[in-house]
């Protein structure tokens, strides 16, 4: 195989992986506070469409992202003022807003350049390259050639690790998703743990959305997302809610992305809608196979809490 | 021993809550004193456990004051309350299990913590105070006693002056309790106080200075332990003269009830939690199994029952193998089954009474036309009657049963199970967490259905309820049976080494 070949197979993996490491990396926290928040994908969608709004409008990539972070933060404060304070089941509430936020995107794309003979389009976030790193053969270009939003999300991972298992914080947010009741005993407060947690999953979605369209192809397109939301999440559960095992599942998704690419590119005599099923055919099967055994979280499922609401004086 | 003219540590003054119309907490004045242990007793629902979590700042009061050392304080939330050196164990434990027991000492606790260092404070913590644990061990993993010292450690390395413990024998062997008690009474001796809510009359009389009692959200009385007995105090708590020891005459040589074969089973982990076990339970007879909880009864009860598939051996009910019968046709062979969880497995929490009362006879033709459509009066009516004839209290036939006290929904249980006429009842823990009027009332049951020759089955983990109406005895001891034993030939310290050792003594 030729080294422009793996190098490229490797450069698409991380950028298919990048919207997906922001959004696990995001939504890990929020479901380790006992918070399934499925409204990531719509945050994802309304980050990628604000951010390119934004970024057009105002020719200014890195206000575009400001926006598609307050976007993502915006669909969160939904999710969390539903599920959290008013008690509602969190995936019938995720689901719903995902419909309303693809609607609402698709109404206000169409309202602003819906008529548009050419779409409009941005230019996109410049590569940074590492010095005296960029140059190693293979690792260099791949590794070290990249936005600084690739490194960002890459740091965060041992940030995310760090903050969960050596801080205080950490351990309190860990905790109310195994148990609330246990958390509140201590004298700490659950719905604004879950609050944070919640609202930091949809600023991490709203970055990665904005990296979709700003760090990639530098235009939008209706439902630009189609699903990486839920992608991120089934990475969380195939991750088993530990940031480094995330970027090892990262990375897988991502690497049978750019192959599903490659193979189409490659004049393989199969239909390329079947291809395009395979990277998630995959996340099926991993999915199976990863939710055996039990990790530092209480059930195979999960946080023990995950997905039920705390009351306050119903102890 | 307290000195009795000091000032007290803790003063509660006119604390009234209601809970939607409720009062279950009426003007209730309350002390403790610096090194004193006091107990605080009730029935459940006497309110023992509200007037705490106020204490603890989990409820706020409607009305009433609260004083520490003199000083007026307010109590907000647990933070509140621990910085006031006051602390409680909760009776579910408030433990995270995936957690080291070092991580679940320091959750919520401000400041930055070196596990290491902090470990080796627990490991001295619990040493100076006789309650070795093991600061790295997962919490989950240890039994449910050593969970228990968790908390308390916890709260000590928290620097409480005031514990306050939920009933806190009521998981632990008696070999555990007596550990306990020596660990309170040691705290007193160190000047801090420990109150102990508890619906026991031995464990309020053998370890406390004075007994607060409560009945019905007020506080009835507070006698110093010296000077009461436990006839004074279960007339205080109940308000009126309980029955003395119920008699029981013993009787033999009749069938064979259930028989059970070289039963093996898996647990919740695939492990076998139940390993060959025999045993046989005639017509009329009581057989009690003790053991601390998770040494397996769970699981064979479950077998028996038909909620669980055995791995193997054999299960026969009057003499026709039913291994790995459902449990609907268990029940149409002749048994009942007065389940462990009595709110999650025993009945449907947000049905009503008369829902719940024709549970598993909704098919049957005097509750449903061609076994189809639900016969609503004959139903109402037969809830009526079973109502009165049990003496269930409840605010009407409608009333959701998950707001039932936990005597109301056994009594609903014993009563739907009754009404079917079994040959043969399984009961499992079927007075954990009952006051003493009820446990009276179970008791009488289950003692009237063996006189009728039901045949029964007892799980219980409570050594006096197992003496006082088993005919034979035997002990489950990490998912092995011993005995049984004539209960005649037993006594409870041989029983109690039994359940923690496996071993006769």
């Amino acid at each position: 195989m030729s080294e422009i070949f793996v190098i490229g197979f490797l450069t698409a993996m991380i950028a298919t992986g990048m919207p997906l490491l922001f959004g696990a990396l995001g939504e890990v926290m929020a479901e380790r506070s006992g918070v399934l928040n499925l409204a990531l994908e719509g945050s994802m969608l309304a980050g990628a469409l604000m951010s390119f709004l934004v970024a057009w409008r105002t020719n200014h990539l890195w206000l575009g992202l400001l926006a598609g972070m307050a976007a993502g933060i915006a669909v969160a404060l939904v999710m969390a003022f539903l599920c959290i304070s008013l008690l509602t089941n969190q995936v019938v509430t995720g689901t719903v807003l995902n419909i309303l936020i693809l609607g609402a995107t698709n109404f206000v794309y169409s309202q602003v350049a819906g008529t548009a003979l050419t779409p409009p389009h941005v230019s996109v976030f410049p590569n940074v390259q590492v010095p005296g790193l960029s140059n190693i053969r293979f690792i260099g270009p791949v590794l070290f050639q990249n936005p600084l939003l690739v490194y960002t999300a890459i740091l965060l991972v041992p940030a995310s690790g760090w903050f969960l298992y050596h801080t205080h914080a950490g351990l309190a947010l860990r905790a109310t998703g195994e148990d609330p009741r246990a958390v509140a005993s201590v004298g700490m407060p659950v719905l604004r743990i879950r609050y944070f947690a919640v609202l930091y999953a949809g600023l991490m979605a709203g970055i990665g959305g904005a990296f979709l369209v700003l760090g990639q192809v530098g235009f939008y397109t209706p439902n630009v997302t189609a699903g990486r939301g839920f992608v991120a999440i089934a990475i969380v559960v195939f991750g088993r809610w530990n940031p480094y095992k995330i970027l090892g599942a990262t990375a897988f998704f991502g690497a049978t992305e750019a192959l599903q690419d490659r193979l189409q590119a490659l004049g393989i005599a199969l239909p390329a809608q079947l291809l395009l099923m395979l990277p998630y055919l995959l996340v099926v099967v991993a999915l199976l196979v990863s939710v055996r055994g039990r990790g530092e979280v209480g059930t195979p499922a999960g946080p023990r809490f995950l997905t039920i609401p705390y009351e306050r004086e119903a102890l | 021993m307290v000195v009795e003219t000091q000032p007290p540590f803790l003063e509660m003054r006119g604390i009234t809550k209601a809970f939607g119309g409720i009062l279950a907490n009426d003007r209730i004045d309350f002390d403790v004193r610096p090194g004193e242990v006091h107990a605080l007793l009730g029935e459940n629902g006497a309110g023992k456990t509200t007037l705490m979590e106020i204490l603890y700042g989990l409820y706020t009061p409607d009305a009433g004051e609260i004083y520490v050392e003199g000083k007026q304080v307010q109590i907000h939330s647990p933070l509140d309350a621990m910085r006031l050196g006051i602390d409680m164990v909760h009776q579910s434990f408030m433990l995270i299990p995936v957690f080291s027991v070092c991580e679940n000492i320091v959750l919520g606790m401000a400041g930055r913590h070196d596990l290491r260092q902090t470990a080796e404070k627990i490991r001295e913590l619990s040493q100076s105070f006789g309650l070795e644990v093991d600061p790295m061990a997962r919490t989950g993993d240890l039994p449910v006693g050593m969970q228990q010292r968790v908390e308390i450690v916890r709260a000590l390395y928290r620097g409480a002056r005031l514990l306050v413990l939920d009933e806190p024998t009521a998981v632990l062997t008696p070999i555990e309790s007596a550990s306990l008690m020596r660990f309170v009474r040691s705290m007193a001796l160190e000047g801090r106080s420990v109150i102990i809510i508890t619906h026991k009359l031995e464990e309020a009389l053998e370890a406390s200075d004075r007994v607060a009692v409560l009945r019905r959200g007020r506080k009835v009385a507070t006698r110093p332990t010296r000077d009461t007995d436990a006839r004074e105090l279960s007339r205080l708590m109940v308000g009126r003269e309980l029955e003395s020891a119920i008699g029981r005459r013993h009787d033999e040589g009749r069938s064979s009830c259930l028989a059970v074969e070289h039963l093996s089973v898996r647990g919740e982990h695939g492990a076998l939690a139940c390993k060959d076990v025999s045993f046989e339970v005639r017509c009329g007879e009581i057989l009690g199994v003790a053991g601390v909880t998770g040494n397996g009864q769970s699981v064979l009860a479950e077998a028996i029952t038909g909620l669980r598939r055995p791995a193997d051996g054999r299960v026969s009910l009057l003499e026709v193998d039913v291994t790995g019968w459902r449990p609907r046709a268990l029940i149409r062979a002749g048994m009942a089954h007065v389940p462990e969880d009595r709110k999650a497995t025993g009945c449907v929490g947000a049905f009503n009474l008369v829902e719940n009362l024709i549970l598993g006879r909704h098919r049957e033709s005097s509750f449903a036309q061609r076994g189809l459509i639900l016969r609503r009066r004959a139903m109402r009516e037969f809830a009526e009657r079973t109502v009165q004839k049990f003496d269930i209290r409840a605010a009407g036939l409608d009333t959701a049963t998950e707001v039932l006290s936990g005597g109301n929904v056994q009594k609903l249980i014993l009563a739907r199970e009754l009404q079917r006429n079994p040959k043969l009842l399984v009961a499992v823990e079927p007075t954990r967490g009952l006051d003493v009027g009820a446990i009276e009332y179970v008791h009488r049951t289950i003692l009237g259905m063996c006189d009728r020759g039901v045949a029964v089955l007892l799980f219980s983990s409570d050594l006096s309820e197992v003496f006082s109406l088993s005919d034979r005895i035997a002990v489950m001891y990490h998912g092995r049976l011993l005995g049984p034993f004539p209960s005649t030939e037993v006594d409870i310290e041989g029983i109690g080494y039994m359940m923690t050792r496996g071993i006769a003594a």
